[in-house]
């Protein structure tokens, strides 16, 4: 299935953070990120990441050659 | 006779003014090609942006009335202009940074946050680059959270991470060239930047955010001779010092889940690096990212069960993954 930014919508307003695999090339490695939150308008959409390297950014959807989204959920034992 | 002499005249004069517009517009594509953005309209940008996200984005109200550093200029690995970094401030205090595209065929605004500009990273950068004996060249961004110094033999260092990594000669970023140009089109139309008290919230931006999720990165060394599970927690890794991006993100979410382990980050992210088979250099496969989290919860209690752990867990994981490849089994995929 395919990453669209209401994927990334339905999983922040459901409050399941999420992890983001960020590809900038096939041919290096990715970087994997948490989704925390998103932020969009007038054609623009923004993900807010916690990323490993110990910051929060805002990154432009897009802004990739590939994505992938990880879903997590948890159930209580 | 005389008409043909105004004729010739005409034509000598057309052919001339034809001639010097020829080579005005030459000499101005040799100053900024046509796809490239100045930084005059760059500043633009990131000044109309930065009142905009003040406004809208809860997280930024300090940057209402802030000013701009100068812009800092980055470049795809093929030597074209790809991203100009503005550090923000407030009363002389840096409160972020915005990253402005340099290419009116990718969207406008990039990158933004309230962590220091990478590029302050570069004394550091440079130090550990004269360590390794390598020579540092130009700023490099290709692409979302790519910011890094050119050192060499398709190799750069991060300037975020300080990590020595191989960049890709070509990039293929996901943007809608013909929309993107009309956005630069509007800004450039912009006549006056209007102040924070003059934008109002826009009715159709949105954004939500979820409360909780920890903020981690891992301290503990690596290249202790030690096996797994004697290293969980924060003894030093048997592998390098860097444990990898993916058990570090999935920790975050774990961690939003089982607040009572928020004190127990080396922990976890030892275990989905064992249960990820993150590979010693810190590389996962993505399909493992997946597996390491349905694996966390019975691997987890094993250790509970041999006391290496202390708290018990109110969850188990699932995961599932939704990849945007067009061809996915081409690729061998790790994740850094």
């Amino acid at each position: 299935m395919s990453l669209q930014c209401y994927d990334i919508i339905e999983e922040v307003d459901s409050n399941h953070p999420f992890l983001l695999g960020i590809y900038t090339s096939s041919s290096e490695p990715g970087h994997t990120v948490t989704g925390v939150g998103y932020a969009g308008g007038a054609g623009y959409f923004y993900i807010k990441v916690h990323d490993p390297n110990d910051f929060v950014d805002y990154i432009l959807y897009g802004n990739w050659e590939y994505a992938d989204l990880v879903k997590i959920r948890a159930y209580e034992v | 006779m005389k008409i043909r002499v105004v004729i010739s005249m005409q034509w000598k004069l057309l052919s001339v003014l034809l001639l010097s517009l020829l080579v005005l517009n030459s000499f101005g594509s040799a100053a900024v090609p046509s796809n490239e953005v100045s930084p005059v309209l760059a500043e633009k940008v990131a000044k109309t942006y930065v009142n905009w996200i003040a406004v809208n984005i809860p997280d930024f109200k300090e940057w209402r009335g802030a000013t701009l550093g100068k812009p800092v200029t980055y470049y795809f690995p093929n030597g074209e202009k790809s991203a100009y970094e503005f550090a923000v401030f407030k009363n002389g205090k840096s409160v972020g940074f915005i990253l402005v595209s340099a290419r009116k065929d990718m969207s406008p605004v990039l990158e933004f946050s309230r962590a220091n500009p990478p590029s302050w990273n570069l004394k550091k950068v440079k130090e550990l680059a004269e360590k390794k004996g390598y020579k540092t060249g130009r700023l490099l961004y290709y692409g979302a959270l790519t910011y890094s110094v050119d050192i060499g033999n398709r190799k750069a260092i991060g300037l975020k991470d300080l990590k020595v990594r191989k960049y890709p000669m070509s990039v293929k970023l996901e943007f809608n060239k013909e929309k993107s140009k009309k956005e630069w089109e509007e800004i450039a139309n912009i006549k006056a930047i209007p102040d924070t008290k003059e934008v109002v919230p826009l009715a159709t931006w949105v954004s939500n955010e979820i409360e909780g999720v920890p903020l981690w990165t891992s301290t503990d060394d690596g290249n202790a001779n030690v096996q797994y599970p004697n290293n969980v927690g924060p003894a030093p890794d048997p592998w390098d010092d860097w444990d990898g991006c993916s058990p570090i993100s999935a920790s975050m979410v774990i961690a939003y889940y089982e607040p009572q382990l928020q004190n127990d980050r080396e922990a976890i992210i030892d275990i989905l690096h064992h249960t990820m088979r993150t590979s010693d250099s810190g590389g996962t496969v993505p399909d493992n990212i997946v597996s390491g989290i349905n694996d966390f919860f019975v691997e987890y209690y094993n250790l509970y069960g041999d006391l290496i752990v202390d708290d018990p867990l109110n969850h188990y994981f699932r995961a599932e993954i939704y990849w945007q490849f067009p061809n996915f089994g081409d690729y061998e995929f790790t994740m850094l």
